[in-house]
């Protein structure tokens, strides 16, 4: 009887501890296929007696194998070939070990995938009974569950790398983008300066901007999901930010004749964040809630304070969320079946980068509705400043009349259409224009034509702007030249690459032609 | 639950915690149960702005930290911990009050304070006191963090699990004595 009890609580043990192995994929997540064996080999330890653990298993599509050899709890694969030999026939024939580290031992072989062909498990142990029936019974578990989860660890390897491809191609298409949209800013500068009330041109306009706003969000999720998005954190009041944000959307606000109230205190509430960052959250909000809200509607924006965090809500009266896309609604690239992005267009970037934005200010963001027809309500919660905000930038100047000084200027660049439109509108603001299409046509250009401004397209085949800049400072010396690159990117290394070259300005495409003029001597 | 009253959370970050221990605490308070929350000082005033909000009346929720329970003094002292727990819900009961639910996030153990060692021992016997307390109690962990062998032996100890937001119940688990018994030969086979 003794027997038979000692044998039941064996065999309860056996399930427990069975059970408890079963558990262990939820550790997988995240990890890479060594990590899984070494995870596995450490649950191990604690269940049965072993002193030893090797895997070896092939990645499929790949030369690569996956190794680990642990003495104990010691790393030991670099002496694998040394430690493996040791086992002699032990190793896959039974018997004991005859050398070695385990001498005496025994080994329990369990080849891994179709005849052995992927690889193998190997434990061991210098425990007498190793191994028992129970100790073959978790050994077989464990090594399902080691296949499994070295396949998940492969499988969570492949799609990042499949979402790191797909990051790099949408930086690389929101660049592509900007190039022929540069010029068609010029070209519609024009004509508006020669029919600014034609019809066409107004479409022309709005729909021109609804694309660089698409290409703004594409870029900008590419920069924030590779980790590429700085931000410049200052002490700022919300009542700031929102304040630019409602004037972002102000037009497309009145435009569908919607209500507004604004229940925010006009100071007191003071935010860590980067300004254009944090206006950029709030305006995407609001400008949803215009666009998802049928005309003659309301939005409401409200915010509080406790002691360590501030509340933002922004509700509307439109057309709601269904509860199943509410888990979802965030997720990148996101259309639901009622097409609640579709319908108003866009790529369904917007609410992913409103909610990598808030989450970089060390905040949350949540959307909730009480269904479709019933509005929606987006609720930001952010951490309280401890600083008193700091004093508020300068307002933006007004547009800019006609140039203050005539200047000879030199434009750079090999897009033909952007090089011969920009040319125009700087002659039309009354200056004295030459373009170039490279740099090699540039410098021959300056044998003729001395410009005191040179706009240079950093992106040039052959001599890049960076090169060209030194090349015509040289060239002109000791004549002084100002200098304006034109570049797509424009993060903080770009700008201040570009400072080093000896650029005043740094300008990214499409270039605000206004900030152009107004960056002008 | 079979008479079974303390579960083990594995948790893969701030959001599946909050998916659990916010049902599990408002269901109570909602049965005028009060909810105590142990977790780290750096995130206090987060998790008691967050709670507040859904509690019913402020005095149903205790948000504290770790410092002032399990590393009080510093060091995790089992026998201090659990003498704790005893005295807080025998008074909690005295007064005529429904028992409470306890949620301790376990993030500490990471550090490795002085004492650490006695947190299975811990984990094991202090089962008894929620039981007879009838408390039902919740130890979070960020199984991200784990390593394998301590995932086994958490498993081991606690009768009930909860895993990828599901809970498990583990008829086969080990009761304290065994525990402390494993435990205890697990000493001696590493001091020879």
């Amino acid at each position: 009887m003794t027997g038979s009890v000692a044998q039941v609580s064996e065999l309860q043990s056996c399930i427990r501890d069975l059970l408890s192995l079963l558990a262990l994929p939820s550790l997988w997540s995240g990890r890479e296929p060594r990590e899984v064996a070494a995870l596995l080999f450490d649950s191990l330890r604690a269940i049965l007696p072993i002193d030893f653990a090797y895997v070896r298993v092939g990645q499929p599509g790949s030369d690569e194998e996956v190794e680990l050899l642990q003495l104990g709890d010691r790393d030991e694969t670099l002496r694998a070939t040394e430690l493996l030999s040791s086992l002699g026939a032990a190793r896959t024939g039974g018997g004991t070990i005859p050398d070695g580290p385990l001498r005496g031992g025994h080994v329990f072989h369990v080849p891994l995938g179709w005849y052995g062909g992927t690889g193998e498990l190997l434990i061991g142990s210098r425990h007498p009974e190793f191994p028992t029936p129970i100790h073959v019974v978790l050994i077989r578990a464990a090594s399902s569950l080691l296949q499994g989860g070295i396949q998940t660890a492969n499988l969570n390897r492949a799609s990042v790398a499949a979402s790191r491809a797909k990051d790099e191609f949408l930086a690389m298409l929101g660049h592509e983008l900007r190039n022929p949209l540069s010029p068609i800013v010029s070209a519609l500068e024009l004509l508006k300066n020669r029919d600014s009330q034609s019809k066409e041109v107004v479409i022309i306009e709005r729909q021109l901007q609804r694309v660089l706003n698409l290409v703004d969000d594409l870029l900008d999720i590419a920069r924030i999901t590779r980790g590429k998005v700085e931000l410049h954190k200052t002490p700022v009041e919300l009542a700031t930010i929102i304040g630019g944000a409602v004037e972002m959307t102000a037009v497309l606000i009145a435009e569908q004749r919607h209500s507004f109230s604004v229940d925010v205190p006009s100071s007191g509430l003071v935010v860590d964040a980067d300004p254009m960052r944090l206006t950029q959250v709030v305006s995407n909000l609001l400008s949803n809630a215009a666009k998802y809200t049928p005309p003659g509607g309301h939005i409401r924006i409200a915010a509080k304070a406790s002691n360590e965090q501030i509340d933002l809500a922004i509700s509307d009266t439109g057309v709601g969320i269904p509860k199943q896309q509410l888990p979802t609604i965030f997720d990148l690239f996101v259309q639901g079946k009622t097409t609640i992005h579709r319908r108003e267009g866009g790529l369904g970037i917007g609410l992913a980068v409103v909610k990598n934005l808030v989450q970089m200010h060390g905040g949350t963001v949540e959307a909730s509705s009480e269904g479709p027809g019933k509005g929606s309500e987006f609720r930001i919660r952010l951490p309280r400043s401890k600083q008193s905000a700091s004093r508020p930038p300068p307002p933006v100047a007004g547009l800019p009349g006609p140039a203050a000084a005539r200047h000879r200027i030199l434009v750079v660049d090999d897009n033909q259409d952007a090089a011969e439109l920009l040319t125009e509108v700087l002659r039309l603001e009354g200056h004295e224009v030459e373009f170039a299409l490279d740099g090699g046509q540039a410098l021959e250009k300056l044998s003729s034509f001395r410009p005191s401004v040179a706009i240079l397209d950093i992106g040039l085949p052959g001599l890049d702007g960076y090169e060209l800049a030194d090349r015509v400072r040289a060239q002109l010396a000791p004549h002084s030249v100002t200098l304006i690159a034109l570049t797509g990117y424009g993060q903080a290394h770009d700008r201040e690459r570009s400072r080093r070259a000896g650029f005043a300005v740094h300008l990214v495409k499409p270039i605000d032609l206004r900030s152009l003029i107004t960056a002008l001597p | 639950m079979r008479g079974h009253f303390h579960a083990c959370a594995f948790v893969r970050g701030p959001e599946e915690e909050r998916s659990i221990i916010e049902p599990f605490f408002v269901e109570g308070m909602k049965r005028g149960e009060k909810a105590v929350y142990i977790v780290d000082p750096e995130h206090r005033a987060r998790h008691d702005e967050a709670l507040r909000e859904l509690a019913p009346k402020d005095e149903l929720l205790d948000v504290t930290t770790w410092d002032e329970a399990h590393l009080k003094g510093g060091r995790f002292d089992a026998e201090r911990m659990m003498a704790l727990l005893e005295e807080v819900i025998t008074a909690h009961a005295a007064m005529g009050n429904p028992p409470m639910r306890l949620v301790g996030q376990m993030g500490w153990v990471f550090s490795e304070p002085p004492g650490i060692e006695d947190l299975l021992a811990y984990e094991a016997t202090v089962n008894e006191v929620l039981n007879r307390g009838k408390t039902p109690t919740v130890c979070v962990y960020d199984v991200t963090r784990l390593r394998g062998s301590m995932v086994m032996d958490l498993l081991r100890a606690h009768p009930l699990t909860i895993m990828n937001g599901v809970l498990h119940e583990n008829p086969f688990y080990t009761p304290a004595p065994q525990m402390l018994s494993e435990i205890q030969s697990r000493r001696e086979a590493r001091a020879s």
